[in-house]
């Protein structure tokens, strides 16, 4: 009797450490979440609907913030637009075409490349890609959203091929000899039935990628001007004279006082935003791929 | 099923519980910095002024409060004249400024001359103008201060007419809130809408690698970062070094000073005194200043 109360009281000890550990995470998340707020408000209510424009001024007063977010989602388009060719079909190859061999090899270094630090890219980036970009297109410098894109866009591959070949995977055995036995080519089944029933646990992969490229400060702020302006024209990808909202913050934050120093905390809620909708949309996306394949 | 129904609810439930538990945490916390924030301060000095010097200001405050825990120091920005015209008025107990006050300053101010502002020369502002090697070795090797501020305010922006190769100058600087920034605007008479930077840094390490890494550049950088691979052009025939500095011959230098209503007395007393300390003044070149000789 006595034994048992013991094992049940060391039981409930352990099944409160874990919990309290967990809860810890939450308590963390909407810690930041108040402090962010709570920091960012002044802004909201000295700048209103001002704070999307496009002029930052210390001296007038003027602190919009729209500039870069333009900046952000146009890096992050770029960087999409060399990602997720590169990282579907990456994802493709190791999932269905790459004989066991091959796949055990390149499944892990291709991970090892998404725990590569943020810093070394970027230092990547203005030691070789700056120049070679400033020499190549014959630019004036090559600190460009071009940059920013193509060095994110690296950054993000193997978020992609990871998060879609485990999809891909994921596609039951059944389903896809199916396909073969009535005759479809491998390329047929592939377009035809591994795409279709993995494609929400490849648009969780393609989110997570835009959630990282959109959120990654270090390298891209290595790469830009960091100058709020929107390009003239705006899809000029060459200008230097840009930036982004994560760059931009950490280019001002050190030396800003005042509510200039609560207006780039408006900008991280802004972007905190975007980023917790666009964490929720893959969690769900990728719920859902199990739901389908599971039984529920 | 009825049994994982129950799980699902009992899961619930921990969640709710886990929120509630969250929400009288972060309310206990908070309302416990406030108090803390409103008790046990015995004394409190104000400073306002130019943001040139508001980075050293802000440095030793934090400095100091720790020193001194029962004395809150807290540093605005403004400008030079706000400094001046604060510390008249009383609004600050310390002006800073990085000029030397002038009778317009006090324009308006009933009772107060120039004569009972006391200044106090905490540190010294030397900015060097760094290029491509490239630049330097085709010949660019001196520029005047009107050239300087042509190039950025963007009335120059060929290397050709100063001399140099026929390529279009680059231009790179500081973010906008550094004093660094700052100090270039008012040395060349320019401001936030007329400098007109192609790439903004947040370290002078930064420039200095930018401008390295092309063969077209021009950027400003504190003293200590000149060397070999971003050669620093002279300005009106003098070169940048600590000794011009001091001595106050080159273009791009000017102390930096304090400024109180009369003798410094009590806290000022204390924190000026702080600043010119060897502590102080190792604040004073971490943040990239020239400390007093």
């Amino acid at each position: 009797m006595r034994m048992l109360l013991s094992r049940k009281l060391k039981e409930a000890v352990i099944k409160n450490i874990f919990f309290i550990a967990a809860a810890f995470s939450v308590f963390i998340i909407f810690f930041i979440f108040y402090y962010l707020f709570q920091q960012a408000f002044p802004a909201f209510q000295n700048q209103g609907f001002a704070i999307f424009g496009t002029t930052w001024n210390s001296d007038t007063g003027h602190y919009g913030i729209g500039a870069a977010i333009y900046g952000s989602i146009i890096v992050t388009v770029g960087a999409m637009i060399i990602a997720i060719p590169l990282g579907l079909a990456g994802a493709i190859f190791l999932s269905e075409l790459a004989p066991p061999y091959l796949r055990t090899l390149l499944k892990p270094i291709i991970e090892l490349l998404a725990g590569i630090p943020s810093i070394v890219f970027g230092f990547i980036g203005i030691i070789l890609l700056v120049g070679y970009l400033h020499l190549t297109f014959d630019m004036l410098s090559g600190y460009s959203y071009l940059a920013g894109s193509l060095i994110l866009g690296v950054m993000a591959i193997p978020i992609i091929v990871s998060m879609s070949d485990d999809a891909m995977k994921a596609v039951p055995r059944d389903l896809k000899e199916a396909s073969l036995a009535v005759g479809a080519t491998q390329w047929q089944t592939i377009k035809k039935v591994i795409i279709p029933t993995s494609i929400s646990g490849i648009s969780a992969g393609v989110i997570m990628g835009i959630g990282r490229a959109i959120g990654e400060t270090m390298a891209v702020s290595l790469v830009l001007g960091n100058i709020m302006k929107i390009p003239i024209p705006p899809w000029n990808i060459f200008e230097s004279k840009v930036t982004t909202v994560t760059s931009f913050i950490v280019t001002e934050m050190g030396e800003s006082s005042g509510i200039q120093t609560k207006a780039l905390f408006a900008s991280a809620v802004i972007l905190f935003v975007i980023v917790a909708v666009m964490s929720i949309v893959s969690n769900i996306l990728k719920e859902h791929v199990q739901k389908k394949f599971k039984g529920g | 099923m009825i049994y994982i129904v129950t799980q699902k609810e009992k899961k619930i439930g921990m969640l709710a519980l886990t929120l509630i538990a969250i929400a009288i945490l972060t309310t206990t916390l908070f309302s416990g910095c406030t108090e803390q924030k409103n008790n046990g301060t015995t004394a409190t000095l104000s400073l306002g002024g130019s943001t040139t010097v508001q980075p050293i200001a802000d440095s030793c405050a934090q400095a100091f409060m720790a020193k001194h825990t029962n004395i809150t120091v807290q540093v605005y920005g403004g400008g030079s004249a706000v400094g001046i015209k604060g510390v008249a008025q009383g609004t600050y107990d310390i002006g800073d400024a990085s000029r030397a006050a002038k009778a317009d300053d006090l324009t308006g101010i009933q009772g107060v001359t120039l004569a009972d502002l006391v200044q106090h020369k905490i540190a010294l502002d030397g900015i060097a103008i760094i290029v491509s090697k490239e630049i330097y070795n085709a010949g660019v090797t001196n520029i005047s201060k009107t050239q300087l501020k042509g190039i950025f305010n963007r009335t120059i922006t060929n290397w050709k007419t100063l001399g140099g190769p026929d390529k279009t100058i680059f231009v790179v600087g500081r973010d906008s809130s550094s004093g660094t920034y700052t100090s270039i605007n008012d040395m060349l008479g320019l401001n936030k809408t007329t400098q007109i930077l192609d790439v903004a840094k947040s370290e002078n390490a930064q420039v200095k690698a930018a401008v390295a890494g092309q063969d077209n550049s021009i950027g400003y950088v504190g003293l200590g970062f000149v060397d070999t691979n971003t050669p620093a052009l002279k300005i009106n025939g003098i070169a940048p070094s600590i000794s011009t500095v001091t001595d106050n011959t080159y273009p791009l230098s000017r102390p930096l000073y304090m400024y109180t209503k009369g003798p410094a007395t009590g806290v000022e007393q204390m924190f000026i005194d702080f600043v010119l300390s060897s502590e102080g003044q190792a604040i004073v070149a971490q943040e990239e200043f020239v400390p007093l000789p």
